[in-house]
């Protein structure tokens, strides 16, 4: 029996290998990899929850679509930043972005 | 019953505030004259509103008559008299705010009557006297916001409202004063006056204050019902500290010492601000204030102080040269004669010698600015033989002369013997103050007459005198105050053109009608119209006779004397060298006020500047360091590094999750 506890566990890990990810990839594609990670951990948690616990009014499966829209969003405007990060530095790593520094 | 003007008596502020503003906003607009011809009609405007408010005061004033020397009251006040204006100010959900309150009864309808037409002549003759001067509009502009705020100040029922004209005056008198700061002189004037005038005015501020503590109003009405209830020592002490902000204002000794430097301004605003109204606003103010003087007693201290001003400044202007500054002294000595008048009980004569005072003194000065603008000096023993040039100006100023002097029948005589009157009844040695003061004044103006107008161009013994080189009264050396240059040898005065003729004219016609309307000759119709009821200053004029001969006998002996002094030898110097220093530098009181005073006043000055530096900014800085120090500590932080930044959300969250189960 796959029980609510099962996805969410599921999730918890996607959302670790995911931010696991953000942090540690020093490639801009990888990152935005990581991040599409992490919007699919949430993504399930919500579905899941909701198919277990909300069977009338499917919100989380809704969430679910939005996350997938955000995520489709996020990514083009990603994938544009990085364009320009690499034809600025020459690179698509992350620490080379670093004015920012104190 | 309704009353045309008296309803609408608010623009008469209103208006020449509007004039300012129009002026100073559209300045650019205002090529050559038109600015004057502007505002000069603005004026015309407001003293034809102040007639009608004054005429329809006459009509609802309370009538009186005086029938074998008691005062009959022949018919009480019409009901809507005194005319008032209300208009709440700064009122929050039912709180009381300040009232914009004008009040007009008698006194505050011709003395608003006097500001309007005073100004008018004024305006008219700038037209003329400030033709070709830089900022010409802006000239006008200060005037129309001066005249605004004495208006208000005069129509004011409130003590606030009175408080806020009073520093808008100070303000303009500030401003003009030093209308020519590219003169050092006149940048050193202007601060004088500023300073002195406001250190007074610290007085208007406490004690109105203390005043609203007390009785809790400023209402000018309601405080004269409320000032018999005072503490003695309180309305004493109260009716003090409104005297000091009057003595600043008007010039009383020893807060005089600004007005014979404010004469660097422009000669019309010299009779304007410094000579016919911003100086009497003291003696009005006082007038408004009787209530609280007399239930304090404070009345003594208006006499003394204005007996001695009299008399020192009718003295020290028998040994001024400058034709501008004589007549300073000469204000000086009149306002004396006020505040004396008000505190010998002579409240409605103190108000007829203001009034008759603003017109001829205005006059005078204008008169003045006529013979400057002539002669090309101020100097009157450079002028040469006015009255052959300038016969308008010297008849005019001859008018204007016989009413300072005190000659029968003109506006001076009969207004100060009724002071003198009112003093040789209650204070005796004032009165006899008094008198010598009369012989000075009518000596002085012989003396200005006869060099100025008579004797042929002379070089100055005033700037020759080794202890007048630089201006010591200012603080400042020869350098920065060189002797005005005289004028050149081929110079011939010539009369000043019809506008400014014809403001002397009018100026010279209120004079006289403004003296006989209070004289016995017409049954001290004025003083009877002034009368409240309890002031005993409507006599017969049987009991004044004995004055009057005096009066006259003691003008004459003046005017004789120095018409024996001067006709024939004006330079020679008759006093020794050390009492004619001593008098042409005032007694040394400016110099004393900048050696001692102002050097006193500098020990908790530079303490504070101590605590400044050292303490006060010590902390402020310290606020900074602190600051940036904090920061610098946390600088390690911001590495720039996104990965860290995306940790710091991590951990951010968890801890916020944490906190969330924790709670």
């Amino acid at each position: 029996m796959i029980t609510l506890g099962h996805f969410l566990a599921l999730s918890a890990v996607l959302f670790a290998i995911g931010l696991f990810g953000v942090i540690t990839r020093r490639n801009l594609i990888a990152v935005l990899m990581s991040v599409e990670i992490l919007l699919n951990a949430a993504a399930i948690a919500f579905a899941a929850t909701a198919a277990y616990k909300d069977p009338v009014f499917f919100s989380g499966q809704l969430f679910a679509l939005f996350i997938m829209v955000v995520a489709a969003a996020e990514l083009s405007i990603g994938f544009a930043i990085l364009l320009n990060v690499f034809r600025h530095t020459g690179s698509a790593a992350t620490d080379v972005v670093e004015e920012m520094r104190g | 019953m309704s009353y045309l003007y008296a309803s609408h008596l608010y623009w008469i502020p209103l208006l020449p505030a509007l004039g300012f503003l129009v002026v100073i906003l559209l300045g650019r607009l205002f090529k050559g004259r038109s600015a004057g011809y502007f505002t000069t009609l603005v004026m015309a405007i407001v003293a034809f509103l102040a007639s009608g408010l004054l005429v329809e005061a006459l009509q609802a004033a309370p009538q009186w008559a005086v029938e074998g020397g008691e005062a009959v009251l022949v018919r009480p006040a019409l009901p809507g008299f005194p005319f008032t204006f209300d208009w709440s100010w700064l009122a929050i959900q039912g709180e009381r705010g300040v009232h914009f309150t004008l009040y007009v009864d008698q006194l505050g309808a011709i003395v608003l009557f006097m500001v309007a037409w005073a100004s008018l002549f004024i305006h008219l003759f700038s037209i003329g006297y400030m033709d070709g001067e830089e900022r010409y509009a802006t000239f006008f502009a200060y005037l129309q916001l001066f005249t605004a705020a004495m208006l208000t100040f005069v129509a004011a029922g409130d003590f606030f409202i009175a408080l806020l004209a009073w520093e808008v005056m100070g303000l303009m008198s500030y401003l003009l004063i030093g209308f020519f700061f590219k003169k050092k002189s006149a940048q050193q004037a202007m601060k004088k006056a500023f300073i002195t005038t406001k250190f007074a005015d610290l007085g208007f501020m406490v004690g109105l204050f203390w005043l609203y503590k007390e009785t809790g109003t400023f209402q000018m009405v309601e405080v004269g019902q409320a000032a018999e209830h005072l503490a003695a020592g309180v309305a004493l002490a109260i009716g003090l500290l409104f005297f000091l902000a009057a003595m600043g204002k008007s010039a009383q000794f020893p807060l005089h010492v600004w007005l014979l430097d404010a004469m660097e301004g422009p000669t019309p605003v010299s009779a304007m601000i410094h000579a016919a109204t911003m100086v009497a606003a003291g003696v009005f103010l006082m007038a408004r204030f009787y209530p609280v003087l007399e239930a304090g007693h404070a009345l003594p201290y208006l006499a003394w102080v204005g007996a001695i001003t009299a008399l020192f400044a009718a003295v020290l202007g028998a040994a001024f040269a400058d034709v501008k500054k004589i007549l300073a002294w000469s204000t000086v000595s009149q306002l004396g004669y006020m505040f004396l008048g008000l505190g010998v009980f002579g409240w409605a004569a103190a108000m007829f010698h203001l009034v008759a005072h603003a017109f001829f003194k205005a006059l005078l000065f204008l008169g003045s600015g006529s013979m400057i603008h002539g002669a090309k000096t101020q100097d009157i023993f450079e002028m040469n033989r006015l009255a052959r040039y300038m016969p308008w100006t010297y008849g005019t100023f001859l008018i204007g002369a016989a009413a300072l002097m005190g000659i029968p029948p003109f506006a001076g005589f009969w207004s100060k013997d009724l002071i003198l009157h009112m003093a040789e009844e209650h204070a005796p040695l004032l009165w006899a103050m008094g008198l010598v003061a009369a012989f000075f004044t009518a000596f002085y103006t012989t003396r200005l007459i006869v060099i100025a107008f008579h004797h042929p161009s002379y070089e100055s013994p005033w700037k020759k005198a080794p202890w007048n080189q630089g201006c010591p009264a200012l603080n400042l050396g020869p350098e920065d105050c060189p002797p005005e240059p005289p004028p050149p040898p081929d110079h011939h005065p010539h009369e000043s053109e019809p506008v400014m003729i014809t403001a002397l004219l009018g100026l010279a016609v209120f004079s006289v009608a403004v003296g006989l309307w209070g004289s016995p000759i017409f049954g001290q119709k004025l003083l009877t119209y002034l009368y409240e009821g309890a002031a005993p200053e409507i006599l017969p004029p049987a009991k004044l006779m004995g004055g009057y001969l005096l009066g006259t006998l003691i003008a004459l002996a003046g005017l004789f004397t120095a018409v024996a002094l001067y006709a024939k030898d004006p330079l020679k110097q008759r006093l020794p060298d050390p009492v004619v220093a001593a008098l042409q530098r005032r007694l040394y009181i400016d110099e004393f006020y900048y050696k001692v005073v102002a050097r006193v006043a500098q020990w908790p000055t530079d303490l504070l500047w101590i605590i400044d530096t050292y303490v006060v900014d010590f902390l402020v800085d310290l606020t900074g360091y602190a600051v940036g120090a904090f920061g610098q500590a946390l600088r390690w932080l911001n590495s720039g590094k996104v990965a860290t930044y995306a940790a710091y959300i991590v951990l951010g969250a968890i801890l916020l999750i944490l906190g969330g189960v924790r709670w």
